[in-house]
């Protein structure tokens, strides 16, 4: 707990990686594959040597290079939207069962009014 | 015989088979209902702890693929359908718009928007809907602020608001304050850094078959921190996700059962489908075999798959204290 408290109060010098600029659009992506960067730029994913912190071996991280496919602005490609699929299907399957609980509701108000 | 209870009847004679071999041992821990959820819920923190020494990325990529539907199906049937909030058309509009579009996408302040309605529909005015309300604005204020930082906060937070909601459903006798101690023991036990040398000696650190890693998860749930204790918010996180299960799969059942006793499977789904009726019960069993089964193709895409679907519970147990804080509980 101490840790903490000294980790949260003293400003850290070798603060845990964010993921790198340009990397989330083309995290499930191919090489290739079209995309948006972070100020909203078409772009490409490209593979590229980025440094991560890795910590396969334990705490501390070590510092590694890495490939990873990063979206990179291009003239020729073509905007992308976000792909809002996955929160449409989450959504819609919520929303169905949403609907059956009231309608579960309903049917036993009507065997109740009966 | 119902297909259910083709299914379930083996699995309960098989139960019955072992019960009864272990009865001279598990009797004294099963029978009274007060001492069984003590030791569920002691093992369960200290098994959580366990796991997470050993594997916490088999337990965070595994956890919600496995769990997840069956744990937000307790979630609701506690939260809503058993105190009948789902009967108050009005809460179930105003309250469920919100939660409904957060697994749409939409953002932390539409999901504690779902706070209003919870704590306005039917309330007599009191000190306690002003306070209310003033919390509602303060957490509302700090997601617009900085969304980012505050799901952050929430995703962590809400883990631990599940352990509250299950204090705050039965009285509880003292010796029911070691679960929520033992939780938090555990949390500073990993914030001290004791699961490290356990994880590097179980070869924990690393688990490249989940398609996950340790810089992932630090990437994505943690906020900027000094490298080694983004580390142990990410054990703490694996920690205080496996408790948050189960409290919602174990221990708030066991309590809110109307007879003290354990039931067979068979009067377990019984007693689903009379809370939920047949249809979506059935709904639940496919939504959850479908996750796991998704996840033996893909389980990164599994589990975000789940925790999209999944945003809008942390909304909803807030919602619901706060419903409880203002109206009483199981109104």
């Amino acid at each position: 707990m101490p840790l903490l408290i000294l980790s949260l109060t003293v400003a850290a010098t070798a603060l845990a990686d964010i993921p790198p600029d340009n990397s989330t659009q083309c995290r499930s992506a191919s090489a290739g594959a079209p995309c948006t960067t972070d100020d909203g730029k078409p772009g490409t994913c490209v593979s590229q040597k980025v440094g991560r912190l890795d910590y396969s071996e334990g705490v501390p991280p070590k510092s590694v290079q890495v490939d990873m496919l990063i979206c990179v602005p291009s003239v020729s490609a073509k905007s992308v939207v976000p792909a809002t699929t996955p929160f449409l299907a989450s959504g819609l399957v919520l929303a169905v069962m949403l609907g059956l609980l009231v309608m579960k509701v309903a049917g036993r108000r009507r065997v109740g009014a009966a | 015989m119902s297909v259910s209870d083709a299914l379930l009847t083996p699995v309960d004679v098989l139960r019955a088979g072992v019960l009864r071999v272990l009865a001279p041992w598990l009797s004294p821990l099963y029978a009274d209902r007060r001492r069984r959820v003590w030791w569920l819920g002691v093992f369960s923190v200290v098994s959580a702890f366990v796991v997470t020494g050993l594997v916490p990325l088999w337990s965070l990529a595994l956890g919600p693929v496995l769990l997840g539907v069956p744990h937000l199906v307790s979630d609701v049937r506690y939260l809503v359908v058993r105190p009948g909030l789902h009967l108050r058309h009005a809460l179930l509009v105003l309250a469920g718009g919100p939660l409904l579009a957060t697994s749409f996408g939409a953002g932390p302040v539409v999901g504690l928007a779902s706070v209003v309605p919870a704590v306005l529909v039917a309330t007599p005015r009191s000190w306690k809907l002003v306070l209310a309300l003033g919390g509602w604005a303060a957490l509302t204020a700090a997601a617009w602020l900085d969304p980012w930082a505050f799901q952050l906060g929430f995703l962590h937070a809400h883990n631990l608001v599940a352990v509250l909601v299950w204090w705050l459903l039965s009285p509880r006798a003292a010796s029911m304050a070691w679960i929520p101690a033992l939780t938090l023991v555990g949390v500073a036990a990993i914030f001290a850094g004791a699961l490290d040398p356990l994880l590097t000696v179980a070869g924990g650190w690393s688990a490249p078959w989940t398609g996950a890693s340790f810089t992932e998860f630090v990437e994505t749930i943690t906020p900027a921190l000094e490298p080694t204790l983004a580390a142990r918010l990410v054990l703490s996180f694996c920690f205080l996700q496996s408790v948050h299960y189960a409290v919602w799969l174990r221990l708030v059942p066991d309590d809110e059962r109307p007879r003290p006793a354990p039931r067979t499977f068979r009067s377990t789904w019984a007693a689903l489908e009379h809370d939920f009726g047949r249809g979506p019960l059935l709904a639940f069993v496919a939504l959850a075999l479908g996750i796991a089964g998704w996840g033996l193709v893909n389980l990164p895409g599994a589990r975000l798959g789940y925790l999209h679907l999944a945003a809008f519970h942390g909304y909803l147990e807030l919602a619901v204290l706060a419903r409880w804080f203002v109206h009483g509980r199981r109104t």
